[in-house]
């Protein structure tokens, strides 16, 4: 049974993400003021929201995050505040999705997605060869094509 | 290959043809030379074009749907340019529900549905078959149910009056009405909205007498509710009336209904999960209403999977040893931390004080809503510590027990209480979940999935860690805990 982890080279990516999203909001309250004391209470609770989110929780959370295939089930696992932790009967798998972003190979931005009767699970932000491997490992164990 | 029953020529024609229809027919009977009529014919010859249309659609429609039912199942097809073939194996058919609908009685009609537990919410057959056909396909499925376990149950009628009176809502009520006000004309609208005004003002000024300031706005609110109520009643209990379930070999039957009459076999093998419910009342008097999750019973949201409408807790146990013997309950041996005691009661606490510290700043800042606002204020108390007297009562009555074959889950839902018996088998993944405060104390929040249409997440609050692992490895072992 192998352990797989987040792939790290995504929190830069997605810490870029937010600082563009906070800058369109800060662009879009300079031109749009309607209420000011309103929009600047808004664009502080936001500014703070991506600071927070992007330089703390963002890399805790993902070094929480850990996935593993066995026989039996599959295992997700996450959490920085509130931890969870995830098991899917490997019997219980309907279908699997691997969904690949652009350029996925160097940002690890790539994820695999596993459906069952009833629920389903989405494993984030894999390397792409670890993303195969755990689709590849799932096959496997359910013996059928997927 | 057989046809459906021409009657379904009528459901396939837009429902406007008739404001074009009644005109015609009205135009033709009024016609008194042959100079008339051409005249008439010149003045109409569009709106006969669109109704022939119309039919003329419906019937391509009606000839392009056709079915046979075998030993081996029932074989399909539909389509008008877009042909599908379908083929449905009987061993595949989760539920087989046959509606004797009031209208289409006199005709010899039944809507007939098929769903088999493929996995698409949507994935239902319905067919409007004649009588004789419908006949055939039940007495195939019965075929298959000759050896096996017999037993039957119909509940007492005041267990079921009972039951349409615990299981209605006042919401689908109100819906049922609205949708009645919609569809119907101005005029019956106003007529009724004159009643209605007139009704609130008397029932205002009888409560003046007793109550002091009850504002009208309140007793119209609860009069619209109670009306809504009582329809949701009346329909249920029309919906649920002559109940009765037979259990022989692998099939369950199950039927009721008086204007729509419905049958429904359910292959026991198929069900999901048996969901034993109670409400707050049902638990201190001791009864117990039973639901079954299977792919096609009940699908419609108006509609409860019924498998015992209520009973005693001892006489619903027996009955469910007999007629869904897979499914059997067990006292819990898996129960919360006492640590985990306030995060039952947390919300009603903090709700409690919370419509008193938000009522006081409404009457102080608008005066004009005082009584409103009183009088929320006290509904909001009286339901809150409704709701902390069950979050209490849960505590105590929530738990978890793993057989051999299933898993029993005891847990609440608001002022709900319900025990859920799931085959292994059919568990669709678990989550643990651990708050900072959780992980200090040792306990995580369990929540399963089961295999089911919709996504059913059942919430257990507050089990030992160290119990949640070892339920995790009984689920993937015979072993029970």
């Amino acid at each position: 049974m192998k352990t797989y982890t987040a792939d790290k080279t995504c929190v830069n990516i997605l810490r870029a993400v937010a600082l563009l999203l906070l800058a369109g909001i800060i662009v879009a309250t300079t031109y749009l003021r309607p209420f000011p004391i309103v929009m600047t209470i808004l664009l502080a609770v936001f500014s703070a929201l991506c600071l927070f989110g992007g330089g703390i929780w963002l890399p805790l959370w993902l070094r929480s995050v850990r996935c593993e295939v066995s026989d039996c089930d599959i295992l997700f696992a996450s959490g920085v505040f509130f931890r969870n932790r995830t098991v899917m009967k490997i019997s219980a798998v309907r279908h699997i999705t691997l969904i690949k972003t652009p350029f996925s190979k160097f940002t690890g931005l790539n994820f695999v997605s596993v459906s069952a009767l009833g629920g389903g699970i989405v494993l984030p932000f894999l390397s792409l060869c670890n993303a195969e491997e755990i689709v590849a490992d799932i096959r496997q164990h359910t013996g059928r094509e997927l | 290959m057989t046809r459906q029953h021409p009657i379904k020529i009528l459901s396939l024609m837009y429902s406007g043809v008739w404001l074009l229809i009644i005109p015609l027919v009205r135009g033709i009977a009024s016609l008194d030379s042959p100079q008339a009529f051409t005249v008439w014919l010149a003045g109409v010859w569009l709106d006969l074009l669109v109704v022939a249309f119309i039919v003329g659609t419906a019937i391509v429609r009606w000839r392009c749907v056709s079915f046979d039912i075998c030993k081996d199942g029932i074989s399909f097809r539909r389509g008008v340019f877009i042909r599908h073939y379908g083929f449905i194996p009987t061993e595949s058919i989760s539920v087989a529900e046959g509606e004797k609908k009031f209208l289409l009685r006199p005709f010899g009609a039944v809507v007939v549905h098929i769903s088999s537990d493929s996995g698409k919410a949507n994935d239902v057959l319905t067919l409007t078959m004649r009588y004789r056909d419908y006949a055939r396909l039940f007495s195939e499925l019965a075929k298959k149910k000759r050896s096996g376990i017999k037993a039957s149950y119909r509940p007492k009628k005041l267990y079921l009056i009972l039951f349409s009176t615990i299981f209605s809502s006042a919401l689908s009520g109100v819906l049922f009405i609205s949708t009645f006000f919609i569809e119907s004309g101005k005029i019956l609208v106003d007529m009724l909205e004159g009643y209605f005004l007139t009704t609130v003002d008397e029932v205002s000024t009888h409560l003046d007498a007793v109550i002091d300031g009850i504002p009208k706005i309140v007793v119209a609110v609860v009069l619209i509710l109670l009306i809504g109520w009582v329809c949701s009643l009346v329909i249920n209990l029309l919906r649920y009336t002559k109940f009765r379930i037979e259990r022989v070999g692998r099939f369950v039957s199950v039927r009721s209904g008086f204007f729509t009459q419905s049958h429904c076999f359910i292959d026991a093998s198929k069900i999901f999960f048996a969901d034993m419910r109670q409400n707050l009342l049902m638990k201190l008097c001791g009864i117990i209403s039973v639901q079954v999750s299977c792919a096609g019973y009940s699908r419609r949201k108006s509609r409860i999977p019924v498998f015992i409408p209520i009973n005693k807790r001892e006489d619903v146990l027996s009955t469910m040893r007999i007629l869904l013997p897979s499914s059997e309950v067990s006292p819990p041996t898996i129960k919360p931390l006492p640590k985990s005691f306030f995060r039952y009661i947390f919300l009603p606490v903090f709700i409690i004080p919370s419509v008193v510290a938000v009522m006081f700043p409404i009457i102080h800042f608008f005066p004009l809503w005082k009584d409103v606002a009183v009088l929320l204020s006290v509904t909001a108390e009286v339901l809150s510590v409704i709701f902390l007297t069950a979050k209490i009562v849960a505590y105590f009555s929530t738990g978890i027990s793993v057989g051999g074959d299933t898993v029993c889950i005891r847990y609440s839902m608001g002022i709900n209480f319900r025990t859920v018996i799931i085959p292994k088998g059919n568990i669709a993944k678990i989550s643990l979940t651990q708050s900072i405060f959780a992980r200090r104390y040792g306990y995580c929040n369990m929540t399963f999935f089961s295999a089911s249409r919709l996504i059913s997440p059942h919430f257990v609050i507050g089990i030992p860690l160290a119990d949640a692992e070892k339920i995790l490895s009984a689920l993937d072992s015979n072993t029970g805990i």
